[in-house]
């Protein structure tokens, strides 16, 4: 009875909000928090939020096409590692200001979002998708392999510059607070814009697409517009976190950035934290980053251990922890019936009746 | 033969059958009636233990039927002409009749049994190399239950034969319905939208409306009777 | 004039290992109706069973092959039961057997990397010799590999077409419901034919073992190119599989001729992109 309270109490559209402005509200503070608190070692703990942040807004782009629209794009890294790479070509070679990476950066990636989305408006079937995707992703990895005159391949670019100062903010110290903070905004700016997206007509055009591709044409929907609309906003939002990546990180390798490594990672994310919202997956990247990170010291056993995550939680909960409030109730009840029906049994028994029956039919058979 | 009693059916929370009690005995054809979204095929799908959590007794020749596993049911003689058929689209007709012979062990009564089946349907007889899915609607249903004889089955369910079928092959499958239980003695169960052909060729039947039965009796009173009349035959 | 058949005759070996590789995959499509991203992962495993069989135990190359080919088909039918089959068809989107597949492919990588370590292992030559015929160099080895993995190829679809229980699989395959209607046990099928599907796997890793050496991740590259394998020939068809393995072996040897080793895999995806513009159900697939 409790619990089903508890969740009486998370389902209304005030607690939500309020708890929305907490997270964001603990996140803004949390340097001051850490510098008031005297914690030695702010600077990890700002490291490991940064990461956070920036695979939260990975994951938010990544759950518009395959939480809201049901499409199996595994070509998200793609758009992340253009936007990377382009901002960091164009700072070096070209010797613009990596704050123009922003501009160049996520444009490039939309480029590229157009032309992944133009094969996959002609797939309908999920395995088509999934292989049409993976075959791009590679052929971006190996091009950029192979051109090392000019992408350096697997040695590494690490020849872009970091941020320039701005408003007398210093991105290069060891101090990463204003990363920090430039993180902050482009998250924070992803989950708005997710969630206004989601609440619009196209969120519920999005919806329609992945329930039944037949109903909503013939309800009307465009779906190739759609389609198309959604993929160059994702790709977009995903550009941006590959210009922050690679003026932060400072080292590009294509199979990092362009691998299926880096979005199996999201997928973890989405499916463990639960698609088609918006705190599913905040939820699954923070939780998955700080798990992952803590369990540096057990490096040889880390993708042991969450690969086990993955396998328990799917079972478990398919829809991820954050969507499975009806699950949960559910186990709630069988949990309260299996309590009842044993106190009845008991009952019965002792009072030596000649007929036993049983309260709950389900349980006989 | 077979006795249902109290069955009470759920797709997941949802109710769809509620207390339904029938009984078949040996040798009979019953038909059981309902409109559309009646539950027809649900009770089909809930004696094979397929698809719904079920509860109450299911009996068949004094054996609980609720512990049998769905693939084992051929074993004990039980078949089932699901809606639609069904057939394996990609096999010929000869290798979807074989394959209904699947779980016998006997080679020669399956032979038997063959050209049996053979000489019911000799239209399935011209088309024994074609593959099952580019057959005419009658003869998807030839062939489907031909494929079902093919375990010599003491028991047979049919679940809208005539679903989709020219009045004049829906007559011709009812003749060869009638005719297997002649011949062979199998006890039918024919699940059926159609209550006239159903009622003319059954021995008794039931009525299904919204998961529960709300008549029952001899084929041919209900053929007379005027509730049935006007319901279920537009008179 | 050699130039052409030798790349042809190379990429008719290669190609009759993708073709192996490609019919698991689109058995499991075909049967389990879900994707198996461990696919690769199974090959490595396959790789490592030959190994510990044939290096660490010191038994004779052929037993270790069969020895580890079966460890390989127990792991799948294991893993089908207990990860799998209480998934299938759960889940608001029910593609949750991608994930466990997913998962279940970080786990092998990562069990090989802590049971045989991270550097690589090799395992030596089946034969040594090379042949010259004609102008046309081959070494033996790459011949033997491509007449086991014909002979399996052959094998599998004998059993397929021509025995009863290579009947209930395509039944299976083709309607479950009724399949199991006709006295079939369709969870066991599942079980079976995963591990069918994982034992091709398993074939293919122990014969390429001694070419390519063994490394915990030497699925990841076997693995887009057996999806290519199974979707251009179309998914749940064997015969496509093995044409379009064959196809792509060829493709590959004569872009590597002409084009070098970096660039053969971009043409070959480049090729499926295409592929899917005028045809995405394959070369034998149904259109729907």
């Amino acid at each position: 009875m409790n619990t089903y309270k508890i969740f009486k109490f998370f389902d209304k559209s005030k607690s939500k909000a309020a708890i929305s402005l907490a997270f964001f509200a603990v996140l803004l503070m949390m340097p001051i928090i850490l510098r008031i608190s005297s914690y030695r070692n702010e600077s990890y703990v700002e490291g490991v939020l940064i990461l956070c942040m920036l695979w939260a807004a990975m994951t938010l782009s990544w759950n518009l096409l395959m939480g809201y629209m049901g499409i199996w794009s595994l070509a998200q890294q793609v758009f992340f590692g253009i936007a990377a790479y382009t901002s960091s070509m164009m700072n070096y070679y070209l010797h613009l200001s990596p704050w123009v990476g922003f501009i160049v950066g996520p444009l490039c990636a939309t480029f590229v979002g157009l032309l992944v989305a133009i094969p996959v408006l002609r797939l309908k079937a999920a395995p088509y998708i999934i292989i049409a995707t993976m075959c791009l992703s590679e052929i971006v990895r190996l091009i950029f392999i192979n051109l090392v005159k000019w992408t350096r391949g697997e040695l590494g670019f690490w020849q872009m510059e970091p941020f320039n100062s701005i408003l007398g903010i210093n991105f290069n110290g060891a101090d990463k607070i204003p990363y920090y903070y430039l993180i902050f905004i482009i998250f924070a700016a992803i989950a708005l814009v997710c969630a206004l997206l989601a609440k619009s007509s196209t969120g519920l055009a999005m919806k329609a697409i992945r329930d039944s591709q037949e109903a909503a044409e013939s309800l009307g929907v465009d779906i190739v517009k759609t389609k198309i609309k959604v993929f160059l906003i994702s790709s977009y939002l995903a550009g941006f976190c590959g210009v922050f990546f690679a003026h932060y990180i400072m080292i590009l390798t294509p199979t990092d950035v362009f691998g299926q490594g880096l979005m199996t990672e999201f997928i973890a994310m989405n499916v463990f934290g639960g698609m088609a919202t918006i705190r599913g997956p905040i939820f699954g990247a923070f939780f998955i980053t700080i798990i992952m990170e803590t369990l540096q010291g057990i490096d040889d056993y880390k993708l042991l251990i969450y690969a086990l995550i993955l396998i328990i939680t799917t079972l478990i909960l398919p829809n991820g922890i954050l969507n499975s409030k009806a699950q949960f109730i559910k186990w709630g009840n069988k949990v309260k019936n299996f309590r009842i029906h044993k106190k009845v049994e008991l009952k019965e028994f002792s009072s030596k009746s000649d007929s036993i029956k049983l309260v709950n039919n389900r349980i006989i058979s | 033969m077979l006795k249902i009693s109290n069955l009470n059916a759920y797709y997941g929370d949802v109710q769809v059958l509620y207390d339904v009690n029938l009984e078949v005995n040996d040798r009979e054809i019953v038909t059981i009636l309902g409109s559309n979204g009646a539950g027809k095929t649900t009770l089909m799908k809930t004696i094979c233990g397929v698809e719904t959590t079920r509860s109450g007794t299911i009996e068949f020749d004094g054996e609980n039927l609720m512990k049998v596993p769905a693939h084992k049911l051929v074993t004990k003689g039980i078949t089932l002409t699901p809606e639609g058929r069904h057939l394996f689209p990609e096999l010929t007709v000869k290798e979807n009749l074989l394959l209904g012979a699947y779980s016998s062990k006997d080679k020669k009564a399956t032979k038997d049994t063959y050209d049996w089946v053979i000489s019911l349907f000799p239209r399935l007889k011209e088309r024994l190399i074609q593959y099952a899915g580019t057959m005419s609607g009658g003869e998807q249903q030839m062939c489907a239950i031909g494929r079902v004889l093919m375990s010599n089955p003491k028991f047979l369910m049919l679940d809208e034969p005539s679903l989709g079928l020219a009045p004049n092959i829906v007559d011709s499958v009812f003749d060869v319905i009638k005719k297997i239980n002649e011949e062979k003695g199998i006890t039918i169960i024919v699940v059926e939208q159609n209550a006239n052909i159903a009622l003319q060729t059954a021995d008794r039947g039931y009525v299904l409306e919204n998961g529960s039965i709300n008549m029952s009796g001899n084929a041919k009173e209900m053929l007379e009777s005027p509730d049935i009349q006007k319901l279920y035959l537009g008179l | 004039m050699a130039v052409i058949i030798q790349n042809l005759i190379n990429g008719i070996i290669s190609g009759s290992y993708y073709a192996v590789l490609g019919v698991g995959l689109t058995v499991t499509w075909g049967v389990l109706k879900m994707i198996n991203v461990a696919h690769g992962n199974f090959y490595m495993m396959g790789a490592y069973m030959f190994y510990t069989f044939s290096i660490i135990m010191g038994f004779p190359v052929i037993p270790s092959m069969i020895a580890g080919v079966a460890a390989v088909f127990v792991l799948g039918m294991i893993m089908e039961k207990f990860v799998l089959a209480p998934s299938l068809g759960r889940g608001k989107f029910g593609d949750t057997p991608f994930i466990l597949t997913l998962a279940m492919g970080i786990l092998l990588e990562n069990v090989a990397q802590l049971v045989w370590g991270e550097t690589n292992v090799g395992v030596p030559y089946f034969n040594d010799s090379i042949i010259k015929v004609m102008g046309i160099t081959m070494a033996s080895q790459r011949l033997i590999v491509a007449a086991v993995a014909m002979v399996t190829l052959i094998v599998v679809l004998v059993i397929i077409k021509r025995t009863k229980f290579g009947w209930a699989i395509s039944a299976t395959a083709q309607n479950t419901f009724a399949a199991s209607l006709m006295g079939i046990n369709t969870k066991q099928i599942y079980m079976v034919t995963f591990g069918i599907a994982t034992a091709l796997c398993a074939i293919a890793g122990s014969l390429l073992a001694p070419i390519y050496g063994i490394n915990p991740w030497m699925g990841e590259s076997i693995q887009l190119k057996s999806f290519v394998v199974c979707i251009v020939g179309g998914l749940g068809s064997v015969g496509g599989s093995i044409v379009a393995g064959l196809l792509l072996g060829i493709i590959e040897s004569f872009a590597t001729q002409f084009l070098g080793s970096g660039w053969q895999n971009v043409i070959a995806y480049a090729l499926v992109i295409v592929m899917f513009w005028f045809r995405p159900a394959g070369i034998f697939g149904k259109m729907e």
